[in-house]
């Protein structure tokens, strides 16, 4: 098996030192590389792969995200770290596009090893190269330029709350995933584990948002979203999905946590679709136009080369989102009346497809009755509907919302 | 026969011939006269060749025929004689004829009159004194057997020169028509008038018929003009000349005052014409007949324009209906019966430009009704608007003095009013006047225990006597003022209190009012604010570092973390190796240390060399770690030390603190090199002031490369040196950068207030204006600057080794001692 390849770059030979002895441990199965400037990191990055970069912001010449931006660029399938002391937001804002997870100085053992393991382990994630340096390289998820229209008028009103800027976010998967990629990270040293987007929003406050936007390296439109993607649709999907799985969570007395992460999987669960229908339309259209009787899992495989759910868990794993949801996003079953596929789910993953299934408004190529006689261990007859008995509070909320 | 007559051409010639009236009747008469004679003497001749012929021819003159004939011819004659003589009186000249001989032959009695000889010779008779004076000549003449002479028998047969010499007051007349008349006699001709040139058109009589001479007579007071004509006669048995006298004063005088009203006229016209008034000339009604050319001048209309306008309707464009047009209609109306009057009217030009004018309008009588209108309009705008200048200056200087008087009574409330102490004194100290609080600050009820005492006469134990007489007797000596001394006294109460005084000569009026004006504030609350505000800018610049000094802080933390979580690990590999070494349970056996087999224990550990090498290494990592949290801590805290006042400070140490500090904004674009002389020492400085002023110009360095690498792309650190040396007065810091330097036009403009190279955003202007403050003005220091473009700046801040004793000890008395000082 290959030896996983990090390379820390920072300008204090000390800082780099005491990582290296932290770091003992992990000398059997890491090859860990050093590099005392930006410069040399780059030079050496030219001459061999890295799996995984972790740089200081400030050092003299090239900065932090000036070396991030370049490796984004030159090496996508390069995971990319910033451990930083800084305490500038200016500065944080410049890196936050290029940078994939962010780690404050000081920076205890344990959260950089997750940090480090969580991105060798997304390389897992995806068998393919093409994706990888696809979703490797985003900077800025596609999103409808409606958004970001919307969103710089609401921030140039004074009278603009927190709320306003929640509602026009949660519209669309991606600037969601985006703002909550800042809070999740410790960006500007907040409070991990923030799964809805109010909190984030609330969090940030609106004068980071609003210097985020204005900085233009979060949440910029792009082009290239195949028009009949309905973003909205997927966006409220995602929604009313979130809504289901943590009624279930709570259902079944589930750890707050870990509801928590079924919830937030279950908002961001296409954001890989948006991902790979925007860098491939070719591909998304074969997706739109496969044989009906095939699969789900065979028709997003066959077209996309992976399914979306996996898409989206790599990326997810790569921006720093917790495990329980990238392992959620990556083992959801696609389709419930595969047996196989049934049992050999976890349950957190079960409850994701139900809610989802639950809340789809396209038709569903596996009838409900198809498997609701079947035996299903875990899922069995009863659970299942127990389950399925919390859509009606959803549609309700969601018929609350619409009417306001 | 009739060829004897004259020409009837020459009478008509000479009657039309007359030019001048007077001098045509005179001319005409004598011509008739003349030629009467000629007929009478022609008559005669017949009859006497008639009465020969018949004595020739033995005829008796008494035949029936011839009688018939003479008596007829005699009857003629006679009548022609009365008719001449009748002529001759009537002729409103003295007429006089003469004979070939000098004679007189006949005149009449105006020559009488006019010519009164003194004397006559030969007895030829007097006229006496009424005797020419015959009333009615016509009585002589009917007196058929009369000589031609009858009327003035006493004159005829006289020597016509002998009368003329004679005659009483007119010789020069006289002489020249008797040298005229002799002339006459001699050569039957008149001579020349040598006043004429000699082609002169003569258009009375014929050339050497007729002469006239004019000359004045008479006694002073009532002299006469006369006109004296000679006209020669020709064929005439005995008169050869006829001599007329006119009085033709009348016509002269009436000729004189003829000119002499024309030149008037003239002259009126002129000053009609030329004078600045302007002069209208109008019916009775107000219509234009004329106009100078001062009032076309006024008005801007052209005078064919005029003729024939209402001048009244001129007044305005609104024409008729304007109010101060009909004003002036009605004023003309008044002046048709008044004859005349006077008034100001507003008017306007051609072009609408508005004036004022004084209008007098005469009226012109003729014949009892008035004829005209005669107005004289004089530009008087200048005057009107003077008046109103005047009337405007008289309301403002009134207005102002009640101003002045609202202002002095505000004054004296305001000044009795305001919180600060004021009072004033004359040269001698004794007080002359104050304010309530100063009233209050002596403790004192009313101003009778202050006013007319000094201050040794006021039981002041604060200091304030000793504080007050020093500075006025400055102020006095010198009549410089004082501003803003700073005083600190103790109040009775025994708080320190500060005042801010100062003392102003007052030199207003005579020398017995010279005095001294005192104003003071109590600044003791102010003081202790700006104090805190001085340590709260401190703090707010510490603020703005700590973003920077976090992550010093940080990095340190970090590696030391790592080392400790390393040596955690260790010690803990260690420790269960040792206690699996000593624990019975797992050996089995209480044996020597010495003699505990250590192998399978020691086998878990990592290998010795890697320990011996990293253990050591890790914990002095740590240390450097926490030493260097140590140290910007430290300096954190000696940078956010409060200076209290002025005291010797360890200049290379507040150096070193700030260096320590400002490390983040300068170790990613520079070097710092520390050059600080071991015996560089103390200084008395502001400490605090001093380290910002150093802080900002490490800061200013670290920009300026930083921006003018990233510009030119050069990724090499610059380089900041920090030099201290002492020289026999200053203690002087030194910061030089290899940054771009300044142009001349910065440099000039670096240490003004606000001024900045920097983006929006990037710097106040502040930093050098705040370094000029601290240590030209505060420590009365200099700061040389050298720098060029390209070449970096070098910065020498000169601090003195010795404090003058400036008075001050915030930045607000700084920057007033400095205008002082300037």
């Amino acid at each position: 098996m290959n030896r996983a390849q990090i390379m820390f770059v920072d300008d204090d030979a000390g800082v780099l030192e005491g990582l290296r002895r932290q770091l003992w441990r992990r000398r059997e199965t890491w090859d860990l590389h050093w590099a005392g400037s930006a410069g040399a990191a780059l030079q050496y990055l030219s001459e061999t792969h890295v799996d995984v970069v972790v740089t200081d912001m400030q050092m003299p010449g090239i900065s932090g995200a000036e070396l991030l931006e370049a490796i984004r660029t030159l090496h996508p399938g390069t995971a990319r770290l910033v451990l930083s002391g800084h305490a500038d937001h200016e500065a944080i804002i410049a890196a936050a596009g290029p940078t994939q997870q962010y780690l404050s100085k000081p920076c205890p053992a344990d959260v950089l090893d997750a940090a480090l393991t969580s991105a060798l382990r997304a390389l897992g994630l995806m068998a393919d190269p093409t994706l990888r340096s696809l979703i490797g390289s985003l900077a800025n998820l596609p999103k409808p330029p409606r958004i970001y229209t919307e969103l710089t008028a609401l921030i140039a009103r004074p009278d603009t709350s927190a709320a306003d800027v929640s509602r026009l976010l949660e519209q669309d998967v991606s600037s969601t995933t985006e703002v909550l990629k800042l809070v999740n990270s410790s960006f500007f040293g907040l409070a991990t584990d923030v799964s809805s987007i109010d909190r984030a929003v609330a969090l940030l406050g609106l004068d980071v948002i609003q210097a985020l936007v204005l900085a233009g390296n979060v949440l910029m439109p792009t082009v290239g979203l195949p028009p009949d993607l309905d973003t909205t649709a997927i966006a409220e999907h995602g929604m009313r999905a979130c809504l289901a799985v943590r009624r279930i969570g709570q259902l079944e007395g589930w750890e707050p946590a870990s509801v928590n992460a079924l919830g937030l999987a279950a908002l961001l669960h296409d954001v890989g679709l948006l991902v790979l229908a925007s860098a491939y339309p070719d591909r998304w259209q074969a997706y739109l136009q496969a044989d009906r009787d095939a699969s789900e899992r065979d028709r997003q495989t066959a077209a996309f080369g992976c399914t979306i759910g996996q898409s989206s868990a790599y990326l997810l794993e790569l921006w720093g989102f917790p495990q329980a949801v990238v392992t959620t996003l990556a083992v959801c079953p696609l389709e419930l009346s595969d047996l196989a596929e049934r049992t050999a789910a976890s349950p957190d993953a079960l409850a994701l497809a139900v809610a989802r299934e639950l809340t789809d408004s396209r038709p569903v190529a596996g009838s409900t009755a198809v498997y609701t006689a079947a035996e299903g261990g875990y899922l069995h007859a009863d659970r299942l509907a127990a389950w399925r008995a919390v859509e009606e509070p959803v549609s309700a909320v969601q018929d609350v919302r619409a009417g306001s | 026969m009739t060829g004897l007559w004259p020409p009837a051409g020459g009478v008509a010639s000479a009657r039309a011939a007359a030019g001048a009236p007077e001098a045509a009747v005179q001319a005409a008469a004598s011509a008739r006269i003349a030629e009467l004679e000629s007929t009478v003497a022609a008559q005669q001749a017949v009859i006497s060749t008639l009465v020969t012929a018949a004595e020739v021819r033995g005829e008796s003159v008494t035949s029936l025929g011839t009688q018939h004939v003479v008596e007829t011819r005699v009857a003629r004659i006679h009548d022609a004689e009365r008719v001449l003589r009748s002529v001759i009186e009537s002729l409103e000249g003295a007429l006089c004829i003469v004979g070939a001989d000098g004679t007189v032959l006949d005149a009449n009695r105006r020559w009488l009159r006019l010519i009164q000889p003194s004397t006559l010779p030969d007895g030829a008779g007097s006229p006496g004194p009424a005797g020419p004076a015959g009333p009615d000549g016509t009585a002589d003449a009917g007196d058929p057997s009369a000589r031609p002479s009858a009327g003035v028998a006493g004159a005829v047969g006289t020597d016509f020169f002998t009368w003329c010499r004679t005659a009483q007051g007119m010789a020069e007349l006289l002489g020249r028509v008797e040298a005229i008349v002799r002339e006459v006699i001699e050569t039957g001709c008149v001579p020349p008038d040598p006043s004429l040139p000699p082609d002169a058109v003569r258009p009375s009589a014929p050339s050497g018929q007729e002469r006239s001479v004019k000359c004045e007579v008479g006694p002073p007071g009532e002299r006469r003009w006369l006109v004296a004509r000679v006209h020669a006669v020709r064929d005439h048995a005995l008169a050869r000349a006829v001599v007329t006298l006119t009085d033709i004063t009348d016509g002269m005088r009436a000729q004189v005052q003829l000119r002499r009203v024309v030149e008037e006229a003239q002259r009126l016209a002129l000053v009609a014409k030329a004078t600045h008034s302007g002069i209208v000339i109008t019916q009775p009604n107000g219509t234009i007949e004329w106009v100078n050319e001062a009032f076309t001048w006024r008005t801007g209309y052209a005078l064919g324009e005029l003729v024939g306008r209402s001048r009244p309707d001129l007044v305005h464009d609104d024409g008729p209906n304007d109010v101060e047009s009909r004003r002036l209609a009605s004023f003309m109306a008044n002046i048709v019966n008044s004859r005349g009057g006077v008034g100001e009217y507003r008017l306007a030009t051609r072009s609408g430009e508005p004036y004022w004018a004084s209008i007098e309008v005469r009226a012109v009588v003729e014949d009892g009704h008035v004829a005209h209108l005669v107005w004289v309009e004089q530009d008087v705008t200048a005057r009107r608007l003077a008046q109103q200048r005047l009337a405007e200056a008289m309301t403002r200087a009134e207005r102002l003095a009640a101003a002045l008087s609202q202002e002095k009574t505000l004054l004296a409330g305001v000044i009795s009013a305001v919180p600060q102490l004021v009072f004033w004194k004359d040269a001698a100290g004794r007080y002359v006047g104050c304010n309530t609080a100063y009233l209050t600050f002596c403790g004192l009820a009313g101003e009778g225990e202050l006013l007319g005492r000094d201050d040794t006469c006021l039981d002041r134990s604060d200091g304030m006597a000793e504080a007050l007489l020093e500075l006025e007797a400055h102020v006095i000596a010198t009549g410089e003022p004082v501003v803003n001394r700073t005083v600190d006294l103790m109040d009775g109460a025994g708080q320190l209190r500060t005042l801010l005084l100062s003392v102003l000569p007052h030199a207003e009026g005579s020398d017995s009012a010279r005095g001294v004006i005192g104003v003071g504030a109590d600044i003791t609350h102010a003081r202790e604010l700006e104090r805190q505000l001085a340590q709260a800018n401190r703090l707010e610049s510490i603020g703005q570092l700590a973003a920077g000094i976090a992550h010093e802080i940080n990095t340190p933390i970090q590696y030391v973390t790592g080392n400790v979580h390393f040596l955690t690990d260790i010690a803990s590999e260690i420790l269960t190796a040792a206690r699996s070494i000593t624990d019975p349970a797992h050996t089995g056996t209480h044996l020597p240390w010495s003699q505990v087999s250590k192998e399978p224990a020691l086998a878990t550990l990592p290998d010795i060399a890697f320990l011996s090498e990293e253990v050591p290494a890790a914990l002095a990592a740590c240390n450097e770690g926490l030493t260097r949290v140590a140290e910007i801590v430290r300096a954190l805290k000696d940078y956010a030390h409060p200076g209290t006042g002025r005291v010797d400070i360890d200049v290379n140490r507040a150096l070193e603190s700030s260096v320590q500090v400002s490390r983040n904004e300068w170790k990613y674009v520079a070097q710092m090199h520390l050059d600080l002389a071991p015996d560089a020492g103390q200084a008395p400085c502001f400490e605090g002031e001093l380290k910002q002023v150093i802080l900002n110009m490490i800061v200013n360095a670290a920009q300026a490369i930083g921006e003018d690498r990233m510009r030119r792309g050069v990724p090499e650190l610059g380089n900041i040196t920090l030099a201290t040396r002492r020289d026999s007065d200053h203690l002087v810091i030194t910061i030089v950068d290899d940054g771009p330097g300044m142009d001349e036009n910065v440099r000039r403009r670096a240490f003004d207030p606000f001024f900045t190279t920097k983006d929006v955003g990037k710097g106040t202007g502040q930093g050098l204006s705040l370094a000029h403050a601290v240590i030209v003005t505060k420590h009365r220091g200099r700061i040389d600057l050298q720098t060029s473009p390209g070449n970096g700046a070098r910065f020498d801040l000169y601090l003195p080794l010795v404090a003058e004793p400036t008075g001050v000890d915030s930045p607000a008395d700084a920057e007033l001692d400095d205008r002082d000082a300037s």
